[in-house]
C-alpha cells in the first residue's frame, strides 16, 4: 500500500506541473499591464515601471517567469510577493483557516445529513420519504447557490435570527453553520441521491439475501451487509467534493462576508494580482491531489477486492 | 413417522405492474430427518421462490404468500411474527445458495461472516465465535483454516467458496437444510465433491435436506424422494428410483429423454419442446398441455389432479396410468 501511495505521489508531479503551468499562463495572459493596473488612470513614470517590471521578472519570457516562480515555491517554499510588496503567503495565511473551516463544516454536513437522508429514502423506495428526498434534492441541485445563499441568509439570519447572518465574529462552528449548509447543499443532494440508489441496489444483492437467510436482524442486514458496499461511490464523491468545497466557496464567502481564500482570489483577479491567484490556486491543486490520494487509499478499506499493485 | 418439515398447498404470487403472477400454485411435500428430497424443475418453475417462502426471505411486496402452510416440527411458520421467524432462520432451517461468489458478502472476511452466526444467534463473544468459525472451516475441509479466516470470498476457489457457504448454513446445526442449486456454478468434478460433502454432513447431523435443482444427474446419487415441479405446481412425486425407472408424467418423460445416458444408445437427445409458460398467463387446464405430445381435448378443460399410479408415486396427468405403463417410451422411439 505504501508503494502504491508513493507511486501515486510521483504521478501527481506531472499533474501538479501541468495544472500550475496552465493557471500561470492563463493569469498572466490576461490583457493589460498589472503594474499599470495598480495605478489606475494615473500615468506611471517609466523608471518606476521599469524597476517594478524587473523586480517581478515581468520582462522575462513567460516560461522563464514560471520557472523562477516554481523554483522559489519548491526550493524555498516561497509563494512570492504581490506587486504591492506584500508576501502572498501572508495575504493568504489567515484566510486559509477560514476557507478550511467553511469547507470542513460543509463537508461534515454533506456527509452526515446526506448519508442519513439517502439511507432513509433508500429503505423506503417509492414511499413518501423517498419522494420527499428526491424532490428536495432536485430542488437544491437546480437552484443556483446564490439564490439558496441569500434566501437562507434572509430567512434564517435576519427574519428568524437563528444563525449569525454574516461575518466570523462568533467563531467556529457557530458563524460557519449557515454558510456551511449553503455551500454543502449541492453536495448534500448528490450524496443523498447516490446513497439512496446505491443502497437500494445493494439491498437486492444476493449477499443481502444470504444475510437475511442467516436470521440476522434487519438493522444488521442493512448496515453491515447493505450500507457498507453502498458507500463506495459515496466516498468517491465526498473525496472529490472536498477539493471542490475548498475552491468553490467564492460565492458563499461573498454572501456571508467570510474573509476566506475565495474572496481574496476574486479580488485579486479583478486587480490582476497574478502572484496571489497563482499562489492560492497552486495550493488548492495540492489539496485536491492529496485528498484524492486519501480517497483511493480508503477504497482499499471499504472494498478488499481493490488491490494496490 | 411424524414429518420434520411439512409444506402443504403453498401458494405464492407476485404483483408485477398491477398484474398478479402466480409463481407457486399449491406445492406440497414432507421431509423427514436424515432424508433428502429433490425438488426438480426448469428455470421459472417456482422451485426457488417456494424455497425462499419456506425460509421466509421473500421480499414482500412484491411477493405475497397467498395460501398454504409450512410446518416445522408441527409449528406453523407462516404468519409467525418476524422476530420469532428470524430465530428459526439460520438456526433451525438454513439455506445454501447457487453462486457463492455473489451470495457471500464480498467486503467482509469469511471468518467474520461465519462468526456472525454465533454472535447473532448465540450471543457468543468475539473469541469464541472465531474459534467456532475455524472449526466450521475445518469441518468442510478448507486447508489451513485458522490462517484463512481473514481472507475475503474472492480469494478462495469456487469450490472452496461453496464449502464456506455450506459451513455457514450448517453453523448452528439446523434441522433442515435447503440447498438451492448448490452446484450449478461449479465444475463437474467439484460438483461431485460438494454433493458428497452435503451427503456426509446430512448423515453426521441427521438433518433433512431439500435439494433444489434442474440437474437430474445430481439428484440420482443423493435423493431419496423427488418432486417434479412445473409452472408452480407438482407434476410428479415419487421415490428417486421410481422416477427414473418409470416416470408417470409426460414432462418427466421428456426431461429424462433430454439427459444423455451411458447405459442406452438413445441416438439423438430429445429436448422438451417449447418453453415454460408465462406464469402471468397460464394455459387453461393442464399447464404442460401446449408442450405435451400426449395432450388431448380433456387436458384443456380440466386441470389434472395428482393421482397415484403406485404406492408413493403420484402424477398430475389425465393419462398418468398409461404413461406409467410405458406408452410414452414407445412413442418417443426408445
Amino acid at each position: 500500500m505504501w508503494r502504491y501511495a508513493l507511486r501515486r505521489l510521483l504521478q501527481a508531479v506531472p499533474v501538479f506541473i501541468g495544472t500550475t503551468l496552465l493557471i500561470y499562463l492563463l493569469v498572466f495572459a490576461l490583457p493589460g499591464d498589472p503594474i499599470q493596473a495598480m495605478a489606475g488612470d494615473k500615468p506611471v513614470p517609466d523608471t518606476v515601471l521599469h524597476t517594478l517590471r524587473e523586480r517581478y521578472n515581468l520582462n522575462d519570457p513567460l516560461l522563464e517567469q514560471y520557472g523562477k516562480y516554481m523554483w522559489g515555491l519548491l526550493v524555498h517554499g516561497d509563494l512570492g510577493e504581490n506587486y504591492d510588496g506584500q508576501k502572498v503567503s501572508a495575504m493568504l495565511g489567515g484566510r486559509w483557516a477560514v476557507t478550511a473551516k467553511l469547507a470542513v463544516t460543509a463537508w461534515v454536513f454533506e456527509l452526515l445529513l446526506g448519508i442519513t437522508l439517502g439511507v432513509w429514502a433508500g429503505l423506503r423506495r417509492g414511499k413518501l420519504a423517498d419522494t420527499l428526498v428526491l424532490g428536495g434534492t432536485t430542488l437544491l441541485i437546480a437552484v443556483p447557490v446564490f439564490v439558496v445563499g441569500y434566501t437562507a441568509q434572509i430567512l434564517l439570519g435576519v427574519r428568524w435570527p437563528i444563525f449569525p447572518s454574516a461575518g466570523i465574529d462568533d467563531g467556529w462552528p457557530y458563524s460557519y453553520l449557515l454558510p456551511g449548509m449553503v455551500l454543502g447543499s449541492f453536495g448534500l443532494s448528490y450524496v443523498a441521491r447516490l446513497t439512496r440508489t446505491s443502497l437500494a441496489e445493494n439491498l437486492r444483492a444476493d449477499y443481502v439475501r444470504t444475510a437475511r437467510a442467516k436470521g440476522l436482524s434487519r438493522s444488521r442486514v442493512v448496515v453491515r451487509h447493505g450500507l457498507r458496499n453502498s458507500l463506495i461511490p459515496v466516498v468517491t464523491y465526498l473525496g472529490v467534493d472536498f477539493g471542490a468545497l475548498m475552491g468553490g466557496a467564492i460565492v458563499t464567502e461573498g454572501i456571508f462576508n467570510l474573509p476566506g481564500v475565495g474572496q481574496q482570489v476574486f479580488q485579486s483577479i479583478q486587480l490582476k494580482e497574478g502572484p496571489v491567484v497563482v499562489g492560492a490556486v497552486t495550493l488548492l491543486v495540492l489539496v485536491f491531489i492529496l485528498v484524492n490520494l486519501v480517497v483511493d487509499l480508503v477504497y482499499g478499506l471499504l472494498d478488499p477486492r481493490i488491490r494496490y499493485d | 413417522m411424524k414429518p420434520l418439515l411439512e409444506v402443504s398447498d403453498l401458494r405464492v404470487a407476485f404483483t408485477v405492474r398491477g398484474r398478479e403472477v402466480r409463481a407457486v400454485n399449491g406445492l406440497s411435500y414432507t421431509l423427514a430427518a436424515g432424508e433428502t428430497l429433490a425438488v426438480l424443475g426448469e428455470s421459472g418453475s417456482g422451485k426457488s421462490v417456494a424455497a425462499q417462502a419456506v425460509m421466509g426471505i421473500l421480499d414482500t411486496p412484491p411477493a405475497r404468500i397467498t395460501g398454504g402452510s409450512v410446518k416445522l416440527d408441527g409449528t406453523e411458520l407462516l404468519g409467525l411474527p418476524e422476530k420469532e421467524r428470524r430465530r428459526v432462520r439460520g438456526d433451525r432451517i438454513a439455506m445454501v445458495f447457487q453462486d457463492a461468489l455473489t451470495a457471500l458478502n464480498p467486503v467482509i472476511p469469511v471468518g467474520a461472516q461465519l462468526a456472525e452466526m454465533y454472535r447473532a444467534h448465540r450471543g457468543a463473544g468475539r473469541k469464541e465465535a472465531r474459534a467456532k468459525a475455524v472449526e466450521l472451516m475445518e469441518r468442510v475441509a478448507i486447508p489451513s483454516a485458522a490462517t484463512r479466516l481473514g481472507d475475503y470470498p474472492h480469494q478462495f476457489s469456487g469450490g472452496q467458496r461453496q464449502r464456506i457457504m455450506i459451513a455457514m448454513a450448517l453453523a448452528l446445526e439446523p434441522d433442515v437444510l435447503i440447498a438451492d442449486e448448490p452446484t450449478t456454478a461449479l465444475d463437474v468434478t467439484v460438483q461431485a465433491q460438494i454433493m458428497r460433502l452435503l451427503a456426509r454432513l446430512r448423515d453426521e447431523l441427521g438433518m433433512g435436506l431439500v435439494l433444489i435443482t434442474h440437474d437430474l444427474g445430481v439428484v440420482a446419487g443423493i435423493a431419496d424422494r423427488t418432486v417434479v415441479m412445473y409452472a408452480g405446481t407438482v407434476a410428479e412425486r415419487a421415490s428417486a428410483r421410481d422416477l427414473y425407472a418409470r416416470p408417470a408424467h409426460p414432462y418427466t418423460v421428456g426431461l429424462l429423454a433430454s439427459v444423455p445416458r451411458l447405459d442406452q444408445d438413445a441416438g439423438r437427445l430429445e429436448p422438451v419442446r417449447g418453453t415454460p409458460p408465462d406464469p402471468a398467463a397460464l394455459p387453461s387446464g393442464c399447464p404442460f398441455r401446449p408442450r405435451c405430445p400426449r395432450a388431448e381435448a380433456v387436458c384443456a378443460e380440466k386441470e389434472p389432479p395428482l393421482v397415484a399410479v403406485a404406492p408413493g408415486h403420484e402424477a398430475a396427468c389425465h393419462f398418468a396410468a398409461e404413461v406409467y405403463a410405458g406408452e410414452m417410451e414407445a412413442d418417443s422411439g426408445r
